[in-house]
């Protein structure tokens, strides 16, 4: 990101109140656990359970807890952890694989080997076509005992369908530039064109959509979380707290208010976050 | 142009294959036992062994694959008899049979099970997208036209916030707010009666429309506000149309185009269910179902539905190519040239 791209990122609010809000999220997962020294596991029957409902909030427990007397807080602060965890390593593996596909095909396009990309852009087809919600269950089923790991793999592995298309298409579009066909006339490899010349020209792009990528990455680790198929309990997830506290609503509202905000905050700040990266780095798409 | 459709057929017939192929193995990869699954965790070993043989899953696995294909596609006779050992799962069109085998825990055909749940999640669907477009597009032009003012503003900030929702939570607050606290709607289900059906059909179609519409709206500002900066815009404007002829009968005619892609995408996406919100309304969809296949392991259920959404996904892609040459004449053009 050059000085001009810094500063038209600096001088819009929405970008900077999206970067605040990642800032926020990351802070809370590395130091939250420090700050709030409860056990996100254990349960509490000591204190303010005379009503046998979840504690309300107090010095001890910030938030209250939930129904099994465990530090709403503290759960909320591991979960932070587990969400950015996953989607910022899922969104690594989707971008790795998504560009390494994408540069492949748009380099092959159009020459001897232009049954590569044809072979590959079928196979991104054929992923799109798949229900990806059911892959992912079939392999948590399939671990049973879903753990992090497996999440990551097969959100990171579902993930770079998108992004390879648009990979590719730039690819492409930078390919019939003069400044390619130049190296490729000086007898230039291919594999260096793709990576000295192409990659960088297409980095912007390919930052913007990884941004947003985190962003459904979120969305989508807290709908296994939800589905009960993401990791298991008693690791504390977002989505899972949401739906363990859904029966609740109208008796407990902190229950399913706490766990939706952090959702919607978190990915509202890499949807804000990304566009301004957007705007930033490509001002004539605004 | 013959050569072209078959190309396409044929390159359908590929992913269809490769994506059932690939469940197929999946699903069979699993470590845990379908035949415990239907039999309970109390049961012996030895009933256990007999369920396994009665579903035809002691077989090699490349037994079983073949036997898939083998089945799903066969002659047969065009008039059933009530029970018939060798077509029990057929449904006969004709003498061509289409036969998805049973399922292990309903013990229906699936393909009975498919058909009587693809109409209600076609139904949610449709509503859906209807819903998104209509809103969606309506919000997209008016933020366009007013660029850089409140109402702009107002459309970016709210749909950003739309589609940064999940399902869950905005199902959740509509379920709570219009079913619970108001109770103007039901609060789930399908009902019994056409009028109970439309009821039903409200929320999850409104959780799904809030979604779709915001990005919608982001989409379609994005759009128009390329084509108004187009050299064609201007020249309307200086010959002096009106404005809301430019706006619809030159931009919009453009810019919907891509949104085009986008909803048919959609709309194959969501024919295959929406898993989270017929969950969370207890719609009896496609969704709803391939949810508890896949927990319960019921192989013929996942195996069909992935075929249904599959074909769906692939047929609602030809649809849109199909509009995009009805939009846009300059493609119809270049397929008659290239025809040639």
């Amino acid at each position: 990101m050059n000085r001009s791209a810094l500063l038209r990122f600096r001088r819009n609010r929405p970008a900077c109140l999206g970067a605040a809000l990642v800032a926020l999220l990351t802070l809370a997962a590395l130091l939250g656990p420090v700050v709030v020294s409860q056990d996100p596991n254990t349960s509490d029957f000591l204190h303010g359970v005379g009503d046998l409902g979840p504690a309300p909030p107090s010095s001890l427990h910030w938030l209250g807890t939930d129904t099994l007397f465990r530090d709403l807080a503290a759960r909320l602060l591991h979960g932070a952890r587990i969400s950015l965890a996953v989607a910022i390593l899922a969104t690594a593996l989707a971008v790795g694989i998504g560009t390494l596909v994408g540069l492949l095909a748009g380099s092959t396009w159009g020459t001897r080997f232009r049954f590569l990309d044809e072979l590959l852009m079928r196979i991104v087809d054929a992923g799109l076509s798949f229900p990806y919600l059911l892959l992912v269950m079939a392999v948590g089923a399939a671990l049973d005992r879903s753990d992090l790991t497996a999440v990551i793999v097969v959100l990171g592995a579902t993930g770079w369908l998108g992004l390879s298309r648009v990979v590719r298409a730039k690819t492409i579009q930078i390919r019939q530039l003069d400044f390619v066909a130049a190296a490729r006339s000086l007898g230039q490899h291919p594999l260096r064109i793709a990576l000295r010349h192409v990659l960088p020209n297409i980095a912007g792009p390919i930052v913007v959509t990884a941004t947003a990528s985190v962003a459904s990455m979120i969305l989508a680790e807290s709908v296994l979380g939800y589905l009960t198929v993401g990791v298991q309990p008693p690791t504390a997830t977002w989505g899972r707290m949401l739906r363990e506290g859904q029966g609740f609503f109208a008796a407990e509202p902190i229950l399913v208010v706490a766990p939706s905000l952090a959702i919607l905050l978190a990915v509202l700040g890499f949807n804000l976050l990304g566009e301004g990266l957007r705007d930033a780095l490509d001002p004539q798409s605004r | 142009m013959i050569r072209r459709a078959a190309l396409r057929l044929l390159s359908s017939l590929v992913v269809v294959w490769l994506v059932l192929t690939t469940t197929f193995l999946i699903h069979h990869a699993l470590p845990s036992d379908p035949a415990r699954a239907v039999a309970g965790p109390q049961a012996r070993p030895a009933d256990v062994d007999r369920i396994r043989q009665r579903l035809g899953l002691d077989r090699s696995l490349a037994t079983q694959y073949v036997a898939f294909f083998r089945r799903l596609v066969h002659f047969g006779p065009s008039q059933l008899a009530p029970k018939d050992p060798d077509h029990g799962s057929c449904s006969p069109l004709g003498r061509v049979h289409l036969d998805l085998g049973m399922s292990f825990q309903k013990r229906k055909p699936v393909a009975k099970l498919i058909a009587e749940r693809l109409p209600r999640t076609a139904l949610l669907a449709v509503a859906a997208v209807s819903l998104q477009v209509l809103v969606g597009a309506a919000a997209g032009i008016l933020a366009a036209t007013r660029r850089g003012k409140l109402l702009d503003h107002g459309v970016i900030g709210l749909t950003l916030l739309g589609v940064s929702t999940p399902t869950f939570i905005s199902g959740l607050l509509l379920q709570y707010w219009l079913a619970y606290r108001w109770k103007l709607l039901p609060l789930d289900g399908w009902g019994r009666t056409t009028a109970e059906h439309a009821a039903c059909l409200v929320l999850p179609a409104l959780t799904l429309g809030v979604f779709g519409a915001s990005y919608y709206a982001r989409f379609v500002r994005d759009e128009m506000l390329v084509q108004l900066q187009q050299d064609y815009v201007r020249t309307a404007r200086a010959k002096g149309l009106q404005p809301w002829r430019i706006l619809v009968l030159h931009a919009l005619r453009n810019a919907v185009m891509p949104l085009v892609t986008v909803v048919g995408m959609d709309l194959g996406a969501l024919l295959g269910g929406a898993i989270v919100t017929e969950k969370l309304f207890r719609w009896p969809g496609l969704g709803a179902l391939s949810v508890d296949a896949v927990i319960e392991r019921d192989g013929p259920v996942v195996m069909g539905i992935v075929l249904v959404t599959t074909l769906t996904v692939i047929a609602s892609n030809l649809l849109v190519d199909l509009l995009y040459a009805a939009i846009d004449p300059r493609l119809r053009s270049r397929q008659a040239l290239s025809s040639r």
